[in-house]
């Protein structure tokens, strides 16, 4: 790999970053789903109103901003422009976190929101256990963590353990999405703070919820079936799966609205203790076919 | 820029020879061994160690000057002797040196109480009684922390006297394999794993209740980055062959063990400056798991992980203080200081504000992250999936604890420095393992497995590799940053046109902005303990659930 590759690597990729999937798309994305959430019983931003960046807060909006918008522009979904080189999910994830950690952090350090951001970390740690146990289950199923091999599933010839490996690892993902999206009894609530960094901030942590969905609906787009020689699903399928997700997901957040936070972490740990047995399990059947 | 100006060339001047130095070796012994007269060895995993001990002082001391400086720079030169001798007695008394030179001092408060006037009778005997059992405890709370800093030198010593007595007297000789055994290995492994433990003497006083001094803390900074230094005993056993598994099971439990407690007791606790420290050990700890892994892609975490604790430890004096780094930080953020250059000092303004989370695992391209993905990748190459969750979940730990912490606010010039630096390690990551570990892993590939790789691309980034070839995790982390910052250019002209269009609404920064502001400047104030407790609330593997004390806000 030359600086020249690198250079021609960075210019195709102008695609992804400004058109499908971040960029345009994405912007789209996040216009059509605010219409819908503000049409419904007034929606969670219904009242926020950000405030303008000033001095400090300025770069926090920027990273806020950029991070997850390249973390949905490096996504390997159907008919996107090939980027060259893959990505796994630890870093997709760790850009898709950037905004989230900011605000908490920032709220932290204002007394009057203080609870807010201890809420907003709470959510978070609340849901990084479920998490990367549902990735790693996926990338115990398909052999890695690289999204590509994850999105394409695990071979036809693959075992039956590996499936129903990369099962376990879809549905976890998507029982993860509650606390990682801060829905339901993780929601932060709250008065209508404004963010610091302004608008970008308040944007990227709606990129950042669109990327989580995406990222759950990975899978399920991996198993549609194959119309085309690249192994894409028909054009028209492409949409359902994350569709479906984000469905899914504001129903579980209306239903369990109001609800006290603690017996669901609870759950989601007694689901994370579920999927670290999962991974044992594969784990020994592993070595012992490798010392076999 | 105020703050790069006066950097302590004076002391730092001397690591910093060394450590370009222990570079033109480690580059002339790329290829193989230098060869030199007996005792002597010049290989790629002792100048690696010996680079990032020299540079890791070189670090610690370039933005303030440090009070045991000449003990530190002592010990690292003990250290070189150490790396560049295949005699292992001679390893071992060089750590024992180090452990002697890294003797804490007593804490600045712990003068004795003058003796009160002694009552007569019974009451004057239960009150000597009382006393000698006071003298007898504060002996000993003196006396436990400077045994347990003597602890790992002993273990080595019996480890590596073990090996000598055995036929191991040198480890480059052929027959040295035959002399490591369990017994060996064990104790080098015990004397690798008791320095990840938080022996902060500084934070003693604040655990029993007291304020933390601030010179406690410091007072022996310098010899926090040499605890890389007792990983090299451990990663030196790879040249006498490969480890079985047991040994190798027993170092990812102890090293994955400590990251993750570590990085939780992070989460948890609430002493200022504490938080961070324990994130920088918690790298540390990930880096024994990697050596523990006995492969290619786990010897380069470890290594990887040394260089990042390196990073870390040179900006953790003024975290441990509590706040030391306003002496020369400007007071203002950016709207302040009308007059020389404000557009400069608008930038330093950003700058260190920005610069304490290019040491955090919360920022993709920084080496604190760097360090953590290795080690999953390397654990998922492994097939060591749980290793990979629990450096995964330190990592996201580590993130955690760097947003709760609250004792740096804006960072002094150390700070600046070692972010700059995490943040070279890191988007330079292809090109420090090319450079810097590859020539290590090679030489050592004797002693390792085939179940996990690095694949390096130079321009572009990283990959761990399965024992088939097969990609297990990808961080192409030049390209992503330079994604990044073409990201970051558009979301600044965005903030700039909005600014430009909303001008009529109101000024810009906005009431919302100012109050943001102002909860930056009075922060600290958040009541960490109250904070603590209501994440503790909510969180349940954080531990019991604490009382709770007064919620900061709770608007519930």
């Amino acid at each position: 790999m030359t600086i020249a590759e690198l250079l021609a690597l960075l210019g195709r990729a102008w695609a992804r970053l400004l058109l499908y999937p971040g960029g345009l798309a994405a912007f789209a994305a996040l216009w059509a789903a605010g219409l819908l959430v503000r049409r419904s019983a007034g929606g969670e931003g219904a009242g926020e109103r950000p405030a303008s960046a000033g001095g400090v807060a300025r770069w926090q909006g920027v990273l806020g901003l950029a991070a997850p918008w390249l973390a949905l522009a490096l996504l390997p979904l159907p008919y996107a422009a090939a980027f060259g080189r893959p990505v796994d999910m630890v870093v997709i994830v760790a850009l898709l976190e950037c905004p989230r950690l900011l605000v908490a952090a920032r709220d932290l350090r204002a007394e009057e929101l203080a609870a807010r951001g201890v809420r907003r970390l709470a959510a978070a740690l609340n849901g990084y256990p479920p998490l990367l146990g549902a990735a790693l289950v996926l990338a115990q199923s398909v052999g890695s963590l690289e999204l590509g091999a994850i999105a394409a599933g695990p071979d036809e010839a693959a075992p039956q353990l590996a499936w129903a490996l990369y099962l376990i690892g879809a549905a976890a993902l998507l029982l993860a999405l509650p606390p990682l999206l801060e829905l339901g009894p993780f929601a932060v609530g709250g008065p209508g703070a404004p963010l610091p960094g302004g608008d970008l901030l308040a944007i990227g942590l709606r990129l950042r919820s669109l990327g989580f969905v995406l990222l759950a609906a990975l899978p399920l787009l991996g198993l549609l079936p194959a119309a085309s020689e690249d192994g894409s699903p028909a054009i028209w399928l492409v949409p359902l799966p994350p569709l479906l997700v984000a469905a899914l997901a504001w129903a579980f957040g209306r239903l369990t609205a109001g609800r006290r936070p603690r017996p669901w972490a609870q759950g989601y740990l007694v689901l994370s203790a579920a999927l670290i047995g999962v991974l044992a399990y594969a784990a020994s059947v592993d070595l012992r076919a490798r010392l076999s | 820029m105020n703050s790069l100006q006066g950097l302590n060339l004076k002391q730092s001047a001397a690591p910093l020879a060394a450590a370009l130095g222990a570079l033109a070796l480690l580059w002339a012994a790329r290829r193989a061994p230098l060869a030199l007269p007996p005792a002597i060895v010049v290989d790629a995993l002792g100048t690696f160690f010996a680079f990032a001990t020299f540079a890791g002082l070189a670090l610690t001391v370039i933005g303030r000057a440090a009070p045991a400086f000449r003990r530190a720079l002592l010990a690292a030169g003990l250290l070189a002797i150490a790396y560049l001798t295949s005699l292992t007695p001679i390893i071992a008394a060089a750590y024992i040196g180090v452990a002697l030179l890294s003797l804490p001092r007593r804490p600045s408060g712990a003068a004795e109480a003058p003796p009160a006037a002694a009552p007569s009778g019974r009451r004057a005997l239960r009150e000597l009684a009382r006393a000698a059992g006071r003298h007898a405890g504060a002996s000993a709370a003196t006396l436990a922390p400077r045994a347990l800093h003597l602890l790992p030198a002993t273990l080595l010593a019996v480890g590596y006297g073990a090996l000598a007595l055995r036929g191991g007297l040198r480890y480059d000789d052929p027959a040295a394999g035959a002399a490591l055994d369990g017994f060996v290995f064990w104790f080098v492994l015990l004397a690798a794993a008791v320095p990840l433990l938080p022996l902060d003497d500084g934070q003693r006083a604040a655990g029993a209740g007291a304020d933390p001094r601030p010179s406690d803390a410091l007072r022996d900074w310098p010899f926090l980055a040499l605890r890389i230094a007792w990983l090299y005993p451990l990663a030196r056993l790879y040249s006498l062959g490969p480890w079985n598994e047991g040994w190798s099971f027993a170092a990812l439990l102890l090293g994955g063990g400590a990251g993750l407690w570590t990085s939780a007791a992070a989460l948890t606790s609430d002493l200022p400056g504490r938080r961070y420290r324990l994130v920088a050990l918690s790298l540390l700890g990930l880096g024994l798991a990697g050596f523990g892994l006995s492969t290619g892609a786990g010897l380069a975490a470890g290594c990887y992980a040394t260089l990042t604790f390196v990073v870390m430890s040179a900006a953790d004096r003024e975290a441990a203080a509590g706040g030391a780094a306003q002496p020369d930080a400007p007071q203002g953020t950016g709207d302040s200081s009308p007059g020389e250059a404000p557009a400069a000092e608008s930038m330093l303004a950003l700058a260190r504000s920005a610069a304490p989370w290019l040491l955090t695992p919360a920022v993709p391209f920084a080496a604190p992250f760097v360090a953590c993905w290795m080690l999953v990748g390397a654990g998922v190459a492994g097939g060591v999936s749980l290793l990979a969750a629990v450096a995964w979940l330190a990592a996201a730990a580590g993130a955690g604890a760097c947003v709760l912490d609250s004792s740096w606010r804006s960072a002094g010039r150390a700070t600046l420095i070692a972010s700059a630096a995490s943040l070279l390690l890191g988007v330079l990551a292809p090109v420090v393992v090319l450079a810097l570990i590859q020539p290590a892993i090679e030489q050592l590939q004797g002693g390792l497995s085939v179940f996990g790789d690095v694949n390096i691309w130079p321009w572009v980034g990283l990959a761990a590799v399965d024992s088939a070839r097969r990609g297990v995790t990808a961080l192409p982390s030049i390209a992503v940053a330079a994604l990044m910052l073409i990201l970051s250019a558009l979301a600044y002209l965005a903030l700039r046109l909005r600014d430009e269009l909303g001008a009529g609404d109101g000024a810009a920064g906005g009431p919302g902005a100012a109050q943001q502001e102002t909860g930056a400047r009075s922060e600290g104030r958040a009541r960490p303990r109250a904070v603590l407790s209501l994440l503790r609330d909510e969180v349940p593997w954080l531990g019991a659930r604490a009382r709770r004390e007064e919620a900061p806000g709770d608007d519930r």
